[in-house]
């Protein structure tokens, strides 16, 4: 039995080059086409009655060549994704992140300047930090460095941070003076962030129904992820506005004011603003001679901030998540952001004592050490800044090498370690776009290889390869250049095969067509003609079953050239059994017509007779059988009459006489058959009784 | 008177010769009709038989005619169902036949006179037969 199998492709590696793989194909296909052409040319000699053995099971096989080409897409699809995080979904990056690289350029600007004055403060204040330019030399400047803070408090990336340290410091300090005003300002700006996120929470809630029109959702895609972002971050500048109007009402008791000071330094530094935390640090070690923690006491202090944001922040979370649990458009990765959907505890900014400073850096994957004082503190915090600035150093000779796949990487890991780390902050407005167009750039390359576009897939892939030499677009060329030629080969096959009955096998050639090439043209309009013979042999098999089972052997014999293909392709065994059998019951009437009008030659009329008479039941009536003994009975009236008499008596029971009957017929048609049986059985009978 | 007396002797001769044929001849037929017990019997009706009308009545019938074929054999009594061809209709019938020890087998092609008579379930049974 011959086999006409599909050779796959064999594995990527093997066929890097695109022209060598393109002619192969072609080859392959000529061949296989030729094969496929000799053996599926029509058979218009009368059709066996037995299916051949090549017709059972599948002989084409497409499987190998799928397998194949599925395992080469897998390979492809988990090369790209490790080129990009993009690949992996639209929102791969973090939500923040994305804005981070959208950032206007006046933006920029502003965040630079904002870092430059942050390092101006922390270089006054510790002249020995990382960022240090004027050296070992220069003299610690505390009223400059406070004076440095103060100015940190205009701008709005500082979220207030600067101005609560100061609040810190003059409460160490045992400053006397009125903080009535403050605290008056203080309410009435969380009364208005209030009602703001109020505001953004209905918003949200409407964004996330679906649009009747269109079927959308009201906010968009992004809508409701990024009005989600925005509660998220006033919520954090109202956390840290009752934070500092608690601050502003704790009785006065300096040791009290000591702890909040270090529990808000612990904060800072599991929000990885390691700056701050180091200019606090500094401002701490100035105030105080008592550099060590006290567990205890900072326990009790962030039990007691936690219980009072809880008061305060009670309704919001608890909207908040009935917003979430409702609204499940809400893409995971924004909820995946460090920020989403956690409690001011988890966050570690109502709760800044130890653990809950290691519980928020938990959440970001990267657990806080154990301070016991703030040297050790202030070690922690300079090795992470050092991280920051080497992996910054390796994102700009990325950048500058164009490996954009790697510095990607390189800045969502910068984002979860150093997330207010001017490292990030100050990535230059060019260098953001060409990681965001790259990332664009791949993730459209893995649509395109998804949805099998390999037009797309060719045109993306010499793109990307200019952007980035990295990305490796050879085999992406060579598979594009490839599995159109193979769709095609195979949805010729399937067609060639329609046309010569072997419909099964040519639909799973027209699926592996379809699986490997499902949107080329050619492909598509070769499929359309196998598509059009499939539904003309399913209407075919209808009426071929529909004749099977009315017993219509005539027609069944007439259009045996038609119906034989499809009973063979069909493999219904039962379908089978029934139409050889319609078959032969129509060459029995055939050869008793032809025997009849032999007999009637030779002058025996009542053989002739006796020939289109004594037929079976299926076919007694018959149309030429009755014409027949029409035309036989003037010539054989008496022996019909006997004969009839013979079997009228055999019905009565009358088996004697029945017997006579047939002993006098058959001495007009001596040897018949038909009569012969009857008398044995008769006999039989009437000689046992 | 002599002439009278020769004719009449004559006719008495006549008389006695022809009354002696007479009687040799009527005693020889009543010797033969006496022997043939099958010429007192009916003729078998056959086409009544073959029509199915009721011939169950007791009558006895004879059949001359020839064995056409042995049908049948029940080897538990004997029996022989024999086609038997009449010999003045040509028609052929089924005759069980039921074996005896003072008669001789039946043959094929044997040409038999017989007694017969049709049972209730049309059965034509052979009574006995002879030779013909």
């Amino acid at each position: 039995m011959q086999r006409y199998k599909l050779n796959g492709p064999g594995p990527i590696s093997r066929n890097l080059l695109v022209s060598v793989t393109a002619t192969t194909a072609c080859l392959l296909g000529m061949a296989t086409l030729r094969t496929v052409s000799q053996e599926a040319t029509p058979d218009r000699s009368p059709a066996p009655t037995s299916p051949s053995p090549g017709s059972q099971g599948s002989d084409f096989d497409a499987s190998e060549g799928v397998d194949a080409f599925s395992q080469e897409l897998a390979v492809l699809q988990k090369a790209l994704s490790g080129n990009s995080a993009t690949v992996l979904s639209p929102l791969g990056m973090p939500n923040d992140l994305n804005a981070f690289l959208n950032s206007p350029p006046t933006d920029i600007g502003r965040v630079t300047a904002y870092y430059s004055q942050l390092m101006a403060t922390l270089n006054n204040l510790n002249p020995t930090n990382p960022y240090a330019t004027t050296g070992p030399t220069k003299a610690q400047d505390i009223g400059a460095a406070e004076q440095g803070l103060r100015s940190l408090t205009v701008f709005g990336e500082d979220e207030m941070i600067s101005r609560i340290l100061l609040n810190h410091i003059q409460a160490v300090r045992g400053e006397h003076r009125s903080d009535k005003g403050r605290i008056g300002q203080i309410d009435r700006e969380i009364a208005a962030r209030e009602v703001e996120i109020r505001r953004k929470e209905w918003n949200l809630e409407n964004e996330a129904s679906p649009n009747l029109l269109n079927g959308e959702l009201l906010g968009g895609k992004g809508g409701a992820a990024q009005t989600l972002a925005e509660i998220l971050s006033l919520k954090e500048r109202l956390r840290a506005l009752v934070q500092e109007r608690a601050l502003l009402t704790t009785v006065r008791n300096p040791l009290r004011r000591r702890a909040q000071f270090q529990l808000f330094i612990l904060e800072l530094t599991s929000q990885q603003r390691y700056i701050h935390a180091l200019i606090a640090c500094g401002f701490y070690r100035y105030l105080s001679s008592d550099t060590t923690f006290d567990p205890q006491q900072l326990e009790e202090e962030r039990n007691s901030l936690e219980a009072e944001n809880r008061e305060q922040n009670l309704d919001y979370q608890a909207s908040l998540k009935e917003i979430q649990s409702s609204t499940s458009v809400i893409p995971n990765a924004v909820n995946a952001s460090p920020l989403l959907g956690a409690t001011p505890s988890d966050t570690g900014a109502g709760g800044s004592g130890p653990s809950g400073a290691t519980s928020a850096a938990s959440a970001q994957g990267d657990s806080l050490p154990r301070f016991n004082s703030i040297t050790g503190l202030e070690t922690f915090l300079t090795t992470k800044i050092m991280d920051s600035r080497r992996k910054r150093q390796s994102f700009d000779g990325m950048i500058s090498g164009k490996r954009y796949g790697l510095a990607q990487a390189l800045l969502i890991d910068l984002h979860s370690t150093a997330r207010h780390q001017p490292e990030l902050h100050t990535i230059p407005l060019e260098a953001r776009h060409d990681v965001l167009n790259y990332g664009n750039k791949v993730r459209q390359l893995s649509e395109a290889l998804s949805s099998l576009d390999y037009e797309s897939i060719k045109a993306l892939s010499a793109e990307a390869g200019e952007i980035d030499s990295m990305i490796g677009t050879v085999p992406l060329k060579a598979f594009a250049e490839k599995y159109p030629v193979q769709g095609r080969i195979w949805a010729r096959q399937a067609e060639l095969l329609s046309r010569s009955g072997k419909f099964r096998e040519a639909e799973e050639m027209m699926k592996a067509a379809l699986q490997v090439a499902p949107l080329d043209k050619e492909v598509q309009a070769t499929l359309k003609n196998v598509q059009d013979d499939l539904l003309e042999k399913r209407e075919a098999l209808e009426k071929l079953k529909k004749i099977v089972k009315d017993g219509d052997y005539r027609e069944a014999f007439d259009r045996a050239d038609e119906f034989l293909p499809l009973v063979e392709s069909d493999g219904d065994p039962d379908l089978e059994k029934d139409f050889d059998s319609l078959m032969n019951r129509e060459k029995d009437v055939q050869a008793s017509l032809e025997k009849s009008k032999a007999l009637e030659h030779r002058g025996e009329h009542a053989a002739a007779w006796l020939e289109v008479t004594e037929v079976h039941e299926t076919v007694e009536d018959d149309s030429r059988f009755v014409s027949r003994r029409t035309e036989l009975s003037a010539r054989s009236a008496d022996f019909a009459k006997g004969y009839y008499s013979a079997k009228d008596f055999e019905e009565e029971g009358k088996d004697v006489i029945a017997l006579a009957w047939y002993l006098n017929l058959l001495n007009e048609v001596p040897g018949s058959d038909v009569l012969n049986t009857r008398i044995e059985d008769l006999s039989r009978r009437v000689g046992r009784k | 008177m002599a002439r009278n007396t020769g004719g009449a002797k004559g006719w008495a001769v006549v008389s006695t010769v022809v009354a002696a044929v007479s009687i040799g001849a009527l005693g020889i037929l009543l010797f033969q009709t006496k022997l043939d017990r099958y010429a007192r019997l009916s003729e078998f009706p056959v086409e009544s038989y073959l029509e199915g009308r009721g011939m169950w009545s007791g009558d006895f019938f004879r059949i001359v005619g020839k064995v056409e074929n042995i049908l049948h054999l029940n080897e538990e009594d004997g029996v022989l169902l024999v086609s038997v061809e009449m010999e003045e209709t040509g028609r052929i019938l089924p005759i069980l036949v039921t074996p005896k020890e003072n008669q001789a087998p039946l043959s094929r092609n044997q040409q038999l006179k017989m007694e017969v008579a049709v049972d209730q379930k049309d059965r034509i049974n052979c009574l006995r037969y002879d030779k013909k």
